[in-house]
Protein backbone atom coordinates (compact mmCIF):
# COMPACT_ATOMS: atom_id res chain seq x y z
CA UNK A 1 0.00 0.00 0.00
CA UNK A 2 2.55 2.41 0.61
CA UNK A 3 4.56 1.62 -2.47
CA UNK A 4 1.55 2.29 -4.74
CA UNK A 5 1.48 5.75 -5.93
CA UNK A 6 -1.89 6.47 -7.47
CA UNK A 7 -1.40 8.44 -10.17
CA UNK A 8 -3.67 10.27 -12.71
CA UNK A 9 -3.50 10.13 -16.55
CA UNK A 10 -3.57 13.14 -18.22
CA UNK A 11 -6.54 13.28 -20.46
CA UNK A 12 -5.85 15.84 -22.86
CA UNK A 13 -3.16 16.79 -24.94
CA UNK A 14 -0.77 20.05 -23.67
CA UNK A 15 -1.14 22.68 -25.86
CA UNK A 16 1.64 24.34 -23.74
CA UNK A 17 3.98 21.29 -24.06
CA UNK A 18 6.65 23.13 -26.27
CA UNK A 19 6.98 26.01 -23.96
CA UNK A 20 10.01 25.80 -22.20
CA UNK A 21 9.66 28.48 -19.62
CA UNK A 22 7.59 28.06 -16.63
CA UNK A 23 7.25 31.72 -16.36
CA UNK A 24 5.62 31.97 -19.93
CA UNK A 25 2.94 29.31 -18.54
CA UNK A 26 2.22 31.36 -15.88
CA UNK A 27 1.32 34.30 -17.91
CA UNK A 28 -1.25 32.07 -20.11
CA UNK A 29 -3.05 31.17 -16.84
CA UNK A 30 -5.91 33.64 -16.67
CA UNK A 31 -6.72 33.00 -20.39
CA UNK A 32 -6.75 28.89 -19.54
CA UNK A 33 -9.75 29.55 -16.75
CA UNK A 34 -12.58 29.48 -18.87
CA UNK A 35 -14.58 30.12 -15.27
CA UNK A 36 -16.07 26.22 -15.20
CA UNK A 37 -17.65 26.43 -12.09
CA UNK A 38 -16.68 22.62 -11.45
CA UNK A 39 -14.35 22.86 -8.37
CA UNK A 40 -13.71 19.98 -6.81
CA UNK A 41 -12.13 19.31 -3.44
CA UNK A 42 -8.96 17.79 -4.99
CA UNK A 43 -8.13 20.52 -7.30
CA UNK A 44 -9.06 22.93 -4.58
CA UNK A 45 -6.63 21.76 -1.57
CA UNK A 46 -3.89 20.95 -3.63
CA UNK A 47 -3.92 24.24 -5.36
CA UNK A 48 -3.98 25.83 -2.61
CA UNK A 49 -0.62 24.61 -1.45
CA UNK A 50 0.84 26.27 -3.85
CA UNK A 51 1.28 29.71 -2.46
CA UNK A 52 3.06 27.64 0.61
CA UNK A 53 5.08 25.50 -1.69
CA UNK A 54 6.80 28.62 -3.60
CA UNK A 55 7.72 30.24 -0.59
CA UNK A 56 8.77 27.72 1.87
CA UNK A 57 9.44 24.64 0.28
CA UNK A 58 9.99 23.44 4.21
CA UNK A 59 6.27 23.83 4.75
CA UNK A 60 5.46 20.82 3.80
CA UNK A 61 3.44 19.16 7.11
CA UNK A 62 0.44 19.79 5.84
CA UNK A 63 0.68 15.70 4.71
CA UNK A 64 2.70 14.66 7.32
CA UNK A 65 1.35 10.99 7.50
CA UNK A 66 2.22 10.51 4.02
CA UNK A 67 5.51 12.25 4.17
CA UNK A 68 7.13 9.13 5.57
CA UNK A 69 6.31 7.10 2.42
CA UNK A 70 8.03 9.64 -0.07
CA UNK A 71 11.25 9.87 1.66
CA UNK A 72 13.56 10.90 -1.37
CA UNK A 73 10.98 13.55 -2.53
CA UNK A 74 12.64 16.49 -0.63
CA UNK A 75 16.01 15.36 -1.07
CA UNK A 76 15.54 17.24 -4.30
CA UNK A 77 14.25 20.35 -3.57
CA UNK A 78 17.46 22.55 -3.70
CA UNK A 79 15.62 25.57 -5.04
CA UNK A 80 12.80 27.55 -2.59
CA UNK A 81 11.47 29.64 -5.21
CA UNK A 82 9.61 26.90 -7.65
CA UNK A 83 7.12 28.23 -10.18
CA UNK A 84 4.75 25.48 -10.71
CA UNK A 85 4.21 24.36 -14.25
CA UNK A 86 0.93 24.93 -15.29
CA UNK A 87 -0.57 22.42 -17.82
CA UNK A 88 -3.54 23.15 -19.32
CA UNK A 89 -6.00 20.59 -18.37
CA UNK A 90 -6.94 18.54 -15.43
CA UNK A 91 -9.73 15.56 -15.15
CA UNK A 92 -11.17 15.52 -12.58
CA UNK A 93 -13.47 12.64 -12.99
CA UNK A 94 -9.89 10.29 -13.26
CA UNK A 95 -9.23 11.53 -9.33
CA UNK A 96 -10.89 7.81 -8.35
CA UNK A 97 -8.22 5.33 -8.49
CA UNK A 98 -8.25 2.43 -9.35
CA UNK A 99 -4.60 1.34 -10.84
CA UNK A 100 -1.78 3.39 -10.95
CA UNK A 101 -2.27 6.88 -12.35
CA UNK A 102 -0.20 10.04 -12.29
CA UNK A 103 -1.33 13.76 -11.63
CA UNK A 104 0.90 16.56 -12.96
CA UNK A 105 0.46 20.17 -11.36
CA UNK A 106 -2.25 21.32 -13.70
CA UNK A 107 -4.08 24.21 -14.48
CA UNK A 108 -7.23 23.88 -13.67
CA UNK A 109 -10.32 25.46 -15.46
CA UNK A 110 -11.85 26.36 -12.43
CA UNK A 111 -12.32 29.66 -10.99
CA UNK A 112 -11.53 28.86 -7.74
CA UNK A 113 -8.44 27.95 -8.48
CA UNK A 114 -7.94 30.48 -10.83
CA UNK A 115 -8.06 32.66 -7.76
CA UNK A 116 -5.50 31.23 -6.12
CA UNK A 117 -3.05 31.06 -8.68
CA UNK A 118 -3.28 34.87 -9.47
CA UNK A 119 -2.30 35.09 -5.84
CA UNK A 120 0.45 32.73 -6.43
CA UNK A 121 0.92 34.30 -9.40
CA UNK A 122 2.43 37.50 -7.70
CA UNK A 123 4.55 35.20 -5.26
CA UNK A 124 5.88 33.38 -7.81
CA UNK A 125 6.92 35.68 -9.72
CA UNK A 126 9.04 37.22 -7.09
CA UNK A 127 10.70 34.56 -5.45
CA UNK A 128 11.35 33.48 -9.53
CA UNK A 129 12.88 36.67 -10.09
CA UNK A 130 14.78 36.97 -6.89
CA UNK A 131 16.16 33.21 -7.22
CA UNK A 132 17.19 32.04 -10.77
CA UNK A 133 18.82 34.96 -12.52
CA UNK A 134 20.50 33.44 -15.40
CA UNK A 135 20.39 30.37 -14.03
CA UNK A 136 18.34 27.40 -14.61
CA UNK A 137 15.68 27.26 -11.52
CA UNK A 138 15.30 23.09 -11.74
CA UNK A 139 12.26 22.10 -9.88
CA UNK A 140 11.03 19.10 -9.33
CA UNK A 141 8.53 18.36 -6.72
CA UNK A 142 6.53 15.63 -5.75
CA UNK A 143 3.80 16.18 -3.48
CA UNK A 144 1.31 13.68 -1.97
CA UNK A 145 -2.47 14.39 -1.25
CA UNK A 146 -4.00 13.48 1.67
CA UNK A 147 -7.25 12.72 0.29
CA UNK A 148 -6.38 11.19 -2.54
CA UNK A 149 -2.36 9.96 -2.85
CA UNK A 150 -1.99 11.77 -5.95
CA UNK A 151 1.03 12.35 -7.10
CA UNK A 152 2.27 15.79 -8.07
CA UNK A 153 4.86 16.46 -10.42
CA UNK A 154 6.86 18.96 -11.90
CA UNK A 155 8.26 19.10 -14.82
CA UNK A 156 12.46 20.52 -14.91
CA UNK A 157 13.11 23.30 -16.59
CA UNK A 158 13.19 22.08 -20.81
CA UNK A 159 11.92 19.27 -20.16
CA UNK A 160 8.89 17.29 -21.92
CA UNK A 161 6.11 17.71 -19.96
CA UNK A 162 4.17 14.77 -21.43
CA UNK A 163 2.79 12.27 -19.15
CA UNK A 164 4.88 9.42 -20.25
CA UNK A 165 8.17 10.89 -20.00
CA UNK A 166 7.10 12.64 -16.74
CA UNK A 167 6.03 8.92 -15.16
CA UNK A 168 9.53 7.73 -16.61
CA UNK A 169 10.78 10.36 -14.40
CA UNK A 170 8.68 9.88 -11.11
CA UNK A 171 9.74 5.95 -11.66
CA UNK A 172 13.37 6.77 -11.76
CA UNK A 173 13.33 8.97 -8.81
CA UNK A 174 11.76 6.29 -6.99
CA UNK A 175 14.29 3.74 -8.16
CA UNK A 176 16.91 6.08 -7.09
CA UNK A 177 15.56 6.52 -3.88
CA UNK A 178 15.43 2.93 -3.17
CA UNK A 179 19.09 2.51 -4.52
CA UNK A 180 20.25 5.26 -1.70
CA UNK A 181 18.16 3.20 1.03
CA UNK A 182 20.38 0.14 0.08
CA UNK A 183 23.49 1.98 -0.30
CA UNK A 184 23.26 2.47 3.55
CA UNK A 185 22.12 -1.20 4.25
CA UNK A 186 25.00 -2.88 2.45
CA UNK A 187 29.00 -2.15 3.23
CA UNK A 188 30.71 -1.29 0.64
CA UNK A 189 28.26 1.16 -1.20
CA UNK A 190 29.66 5.04 -1.89
CA UNK A 191 27.53 7.81 -2.87
CA UNK A 192 29.56 7.72 -6.09
CA UNK A 193 29.01 4.38 -7.22
CA UNK A 194 26.43 4.16 -10.70
CA UNK A 195 23.54 1.93 -10.55
CA UNK A 196 25.42 -1.06 -12.36
CA UNK A 197 27.98 -0.82 -10.13
CA UNK A 198 25.42 -0.79 -6.81
CA UNK A 199 23.92 -3.60 -7.81
CA UNK A 200 26.64 -5.82 -8.26
CA UNK A 201 27.67 -4.68 -4.80
CA UNK A 202 24.25 -5.49 -3.59
CA UNK A 203 23.91 -9.08 -5.33
CA UNK A 204 27.52 -9.86 -3.67
CA UNK A 205 26.20 -8.88 -0.52
CA UNK A 206 23.34 -11.05 -0.94
CA UNK A 207 25.14 -14.02 -2.14
CA UNK A 208 27.68 -14.10 0.73
CA UNK A 209 25.29 -13.61 3.37
CA UNK A 210 23.29 -17.32 1.26
CA UNK A 211 26.62 -18.62 1.54
CA UNK A 212 27.22 -17.79 5.11
CA UNK A 213 24.18 -19.16 6.10
CA UNK A 214 24.83 -22.48 4.18
CA UNK A 215 28.45 -22.58 5.99
CA UNK A 216 26.17 -22.13 9.10
CA UNK A 217 23.56 -24.67 8.97
CA UNK A 218 26.69 -27.16 7.30
CA UNK A 219 28.14 -26.79 11.20
CA UNK A 220 25.25 -26.39 12.76
CA UNK A 221 24.30 -30.10 11.50
CA UNK A 222 26.93 -31.67 13.35
CA UNK A 223 27.20 -29.36 16.33
CA UNK A 224 23.23 -29.42 16.92
CA UNK A 225 23.18 -33.31 17.03
CA UNK A 226 24.16 -34.02 20.78
CA UNK A 227 22.83 -30.68 22.22
CA UNK A 228 19.53 -30.74 23.13
CA UNK A 229 17.71 -27.19 22.89
CA UNK A 230 14.53 -27.33 24.67
CA UNK A 231 16.04 -26.12 28.08
CA UNK A 232 18.25 -23.52 26.59
CA UNK A 233 16.03 -21.81 24.80
CA UNK A 234 14.98 -19.50 27.38
CA UNK A 235 18.68 -19.17 27.91
CA UNK A 236 19.37 -18.26 24.74
CA UNK A 237 16.40 -15.63 24.35
CA UNK A 238 17.42 -14.16 27.86
CA UNK A 239 21.28 -13.61 26.57
CA UNK A 240 20.29 -12.05 23.03
CA UNK A 241 17.79 -9.77 24.96
CA UNK A 242 20.74 -9.17 27.41
CA UNK A 243 22.76 -8.61 24.40
CA UNK A 244 20.26 -6.11 22.96
CA UNK A 245 19.32 -3.78 25.56
CA UNK A 246 22.73 -3.28 25.74
CA UNK A 247 23.15 -2.22 22.63
CA UNK A 248 19.65 -0.37 22.76
CA UNK A 249 20.67 1.44 25.82
CA UNK A 250 23.66 2.65 23.78
CA UNK A 251 21.13 4.11 21.55
CA UNK A 252 18.21 4.92 23.31
CA UNK A 253 18.96 6.95 26.98
CA UNK A 254 16.11 5.55 28.40
CA UNK A 255 14.08 2.31 27.78
CA UNK A 256 12.67 1.65 31.11
CA UNK A 257 10.61 -1.26 29.91
CA UNK A 258 14.06 -3.68 28.87
CA UNK A 259 14.95 -4.34 32.46
CA UNK A 260 11.87 -5.22 33.71
CA UNK A 261 11.27 -7.86 30.57
CA UNK A 262 14.96 -9.19 31.73
CA UNK A 263 13.55 -9.31 35.09
CA UNK A 264 10.85 -11.11 34.21
CA UNK A 265 12.38 -13.61 32.42
CA UNK A 266 14.70 -14.75 34.10
CA UNK A 267 12.41 -15.96 36.81
CA UNK A 268 15.03 -16.88 38.94
CA UNK A 269 17.01 -18.75 35.47
CA UNK A 270 20.35 -18.00 35.36
CA UNK A 271 21.48 -17.26 32.24
CA UNK A 272 24.28 -19.40 31.91
CA UNK A 273 24.27 -22.56 29.31
CA UNK A 274 24.92 -25.81 30.78
CA UNK A 275 27.63 -28.10 28.70
CA UNK A 276 25.22 -31.02 28.18
CA UNK A 277 27.62 -33.40 26.32
CA UNK B 1 14.68 17.41 4.20
CA UNK B 2 15.37 13.30 3.85
CA UNK B 3 13.49 10.94 6.13
CA UNK B 4 14.88 8.07 7.19
CA UNK B 5 12.58 5.62 6.13
CA UNK B 6 14.51 3.24 4.17
CA UNK B 7 12.70 0.27 4.60
CA UNK B 8 13.64 -0.85 8.51
CA UNK B 9 12.02 -3.44 9.21
CA UNK B 10 14.13 -3.72 12.47
CA UNK B 11 12.35 -0.84 14.43
CA UNK B 12 12.77 -3.20 17.51
CA UNK B 13 15.66 -5.70 16.44
CA UNK B 14 15.47 -7.57 19.22
CA UNK B 15 11.90 -9.31 18.00
CA UNK B 16 12.67 -10.38 14.61
CA UNK B 17 16.01 -12.04 16.27
CA UNK B 18 14.29 -13.56 18.65
CA UNK B 19 10.89 -14.86 16.86
CA UNK B 20 13.79 -16.49 14.51
CA UNK B 21 16.03 -17.94 17.30
CA UNK B 22 12.77 -19.60 19.07
CA UNK B 23 11.14 -21.15 15.67
CA UNK B 24 14.38 -22.46 14.65
CA UNK B 25 15.79 -23.95 17.77
CA UNK B 26 12.25 -25.89 17.64
CA UNK B 27 12.88 -26.61 14.63
CA UNK B 28 15.82 -28.14 15.52
CA UNK B 29 14.46 -29.83 18.15
CA UNK B 30 11.80 -31.27 16.22
CA UNK B 31 14.58 -32.83 13.37
CA UNK B 32 16.88 -34.24 16.54
CA UNK B 33 13.11 -35.94 17.92
CA UNK B 34 12.70 -37.15 13.85
CA UNK B 35 16.12 -38.30 13.68
CA UNK B 36 16.27 -40.07 17.03
CA UNK B 37 13.28 -42.39 16.38
CA UNK B 38 14.53 -43.32 13.74
CA UNK B 39 17.79 -46.22 13.99
CA UNK B 40 20.77 -44.79 13.29
CA UNK B 41 22.64 -46.36 9.93
CA UNK B 42 25.46 -48.27 10.26
CA UNK B 43 26.84 -47.60 6.62
CA UNK B 44 29.09 -44.43 6.84
CA UNK B 45 28.08 -44.29 2.95
CA UNK B 46 24.84 -43.31 4.00
CA UNK B 47 26.23 -41.90 7.22
CA UNK B 48 27.48 -39.18 4.57
CA UNK B 49 24.35 -38.42 3.05
CA UNK B 50 22.33 -38.57 6.13
CA UNK B 51 24.15 -35.37 6.89
CA UNK B 52 23.97 -34.13 4.04
CA UNK B 53 19.85 -34.12 4.18
CA UNK B 54 20.29 -32.98 7.57
CA UNK B 55 22.06 -30.12 6.59
CA UNK B 56 20.03 -29.07 3.62
CA UNK B 57 16.93 -30.07 6.32
CA UNK B 58 18.41 -27.71 8.58
CA UNK B 59 19.35 -24.73 5.81
CA UNK B 60 15.69 -25.05 4.52
CA UNK B 61 14.40 -25.05 8.73
CA UNK B 62 16.33 -21.75 8.97
CA UNK B 63 14.41 -20.14 5.64
CA UNK B 64 11.54 -21.21 7.22
CA UNK B 65 11.70 -20.31 10.30
CA UNK B 66 12.85 -16.54 9.45
CA UNK B 67 9.79 -16.28 6.89
CA UNK B 68 7.82 -17.07 9.27
CA UNK B 69 9.08 -14.99 11.62
CA UNK B 70 9.25 -11.97 9.44
CA UNK B 71 5.03 -12.81 9.02
CA UNK B 72 3.06 -12.97 5.64
CA UNK B 73 3.73 -9.46 4.82
CA UNK B 74 6.78 -8.97 2.83
CA UNK B 75 6.57 -10.88 -1.06
CA UNK B 76 9.77 -12.63 -0.09
CA UNK B 77 8.99 -14.30 2.98
CA UNK B 78 5.25 -15.33 1.45
CA UNK B 79 7.46 -17.02 -1.47
CA UNK B 80 9.64 -18.55 0.92
CA UNK B 81 7.02 -20.18 2.86
CA UNK B 82 5.26 -20.85 -0.11
CA UNK B 83 8.06 -22.41 -1.74
CA UNK B 84 8.44 -24.84 1.36
CA UNK B 85 4.52 -25.74 1.58
CA UNK B 86 4.99 -26.92 -1.52
CA UNK B 87 7.49 -28.87 -0.94
CA UNK B 88 6.02 -30.20 1.80
CA UNK B 89 2.72 -31.08 0.12
CA UNK B 90 4.28 -32.35 -3.51
CA UNK B 91 7.39 -34.33 -3.67
CA UNK B 92 6.52 -36.12 -6.76
CA UNK B 93 5.23 -33.13 -8.81
CA UNK B 94 7.38 -30.06 -9.01
CA UNK B 95 5.28 -26.81 -8.44
CA UNK B 96 5.58 -24.01 -10.56
CA UNK B 97 3.28 -21.85 -8.97
CA UNK B 98 6.69 -19.16 -8.58
CA UNK B 99 6.71 -19.12 -12.63
CA UNK B 100 3.06 -18.59 -13.07
CA UNK B 101 3.31 -15.40 -11.34
CA UNK B 102 1.67 -11.70 -12.67
CA UNK B 103 4.12 -10.09 -16.00
CA UNK B 104 6.37 -8.27 -14.41
CA UNK B 105 7.18 -4.61 -16.27
CA UNK B 106 10.20 -4.78 -18.51
CA UNK B 107 11.50 -1.25 -18.80
CA UNK B 108 14.51 -2.30 -21.50
CA UNK B 109 15.50 1.68 -21.48
CA UNK B 110 15.94 2.29 -17.75
CA UNK B 111 17.60 -0.97 -16.65
CA UNK B 112 20.70 -0.08 -17.98
CA UNK B 113 21.86 -3.10 -15.82
CA UNK B 114 23.00 -5.93 -17.72
CA UNK B 115 21.53 -8.67 -16.43
CA UNK B 116 21.78 -7.53 -13.13
CA UNK B 117 18.48 -6.84 -12.67
CA UNK B 118 17.40 -10.96 -13.32
CA UNK B 119 20.66 -12.06 -11.16
CA UNK B 120 18.59 -9.98 -8.76
CA UNK B 121 15.34 -11.43 -8.84
CA UNK B 122 16.74 -15.10 -8.91
CA UNK B 123 18.22 -14.16 -5.28
CA UNK B 124 15.32 -12.51 -3.60
CA UNK B 125 12.84 -15.27 -3.17
CA UNK B 126 9.87 -14.41 -5.22
CA UNK B 127 11.29 -11.63 -7.33
CA UNK B 128 9.78 -12.71 -10.06
CA UNK B 129 6.87 -11.69 -9.91
CA UNK B 130 7.41 -7.74 -9.38
CA UNK B 131 8.59 -4.27 -10.50
CA UNK B 132 12.30 -3.37 -9.93
CA UNK B 133 11.35 -0.69 -7.71
CA UNK B 134 9.43 -3.03 -5.55
CA UNK B 135 12.57 -5.62 -5.89
CA UNK B 136 14.88 -3.03 -4.62
CA UNK B 137 12.53 -2.72 -1.76
CA UNK B 138 12.17 -6.39 -0.66
CA UNK B 139 15.91 -6.60 -1.28
CA UNK B 140 16.59 -4.41 1.25
CA UNK B 141 14.38 -5.89 4.18
CA UNK B 142 15.19 -9.42 2.90
CA UNK B 143 19.33 -8.39 3.53
CA UNK B 144 18.54 -7.18 6.48
CA UNK B 145 16.40 -10.56 7.84
CA UNK B 146 19.31 -12.41 6.15
CA UNK B 147 21.77 -10.59 8.40
CA UNK B 148 20.00 -11.38 11.53
CA UNK B 149 19.60 -14.88 10.62
CA UNK B 150 23.08 -15.06 10.23
CA UNK B 151 23.94 -13.57 12.94
CA UNK B 152 21.71 -15.51 15.08
CA UNK B 153 22.91 -19.01 13.55
CA UNK B 154 26.32 -17.77 14.67
CA UNK B 155 25.34 -17.25 18.31
CA UNK B 156 23.64 -20.91 18.59
CA UNK B 157 26.20 -22.42 16.61
CA UNK B 158 28.74 -20.79 19.49
CA UNK B 159 26.72 -21.82 22.50
CA UNK B 160 26.08 -25.67 21.40
CA UNK B 161 29.84 -26.25 20.69
CA UNK B 162 31.17 -24.87 23.58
Amino acid sequence: MADQYFFQNIKQSFSLSDIDSNIEFMNHFPGLNPGHQDTSDLNFHSFMGFPHDNINFLQLPEFPGNLENFPGLFSHDENTGIPPVPVPNISNDNNHQDRKRKSMDISTPESSSANSFSSSDKRIRTTNAAAGRGKKVKSTEKKDEKSREVIHVRAKRGQATDSHSLAERVRRGKINERLRCLQDIVPGCYKTMGMAVMLDQIINYVQSLQNQVEFLSMKLTAASTFYDFNTDTDAIDTLQRAKASEALKIENAASQGLPSAQLGLNFGYYPQLPHSK
Amino acid sequence: MKTANCKNPHTNPTSIKTRFALRFLRAINNLNNNNNSTTPPLNSHSAAADKRKRCRAIRAAAYASMASAVGPNKAWSRAVLRKIRNRMKETIKKSTRAGTATVRESNPRNELSFGQENELRELVPGGEAMDFCRLLNETGHYIQCLRAQVQVMRKILHYSST
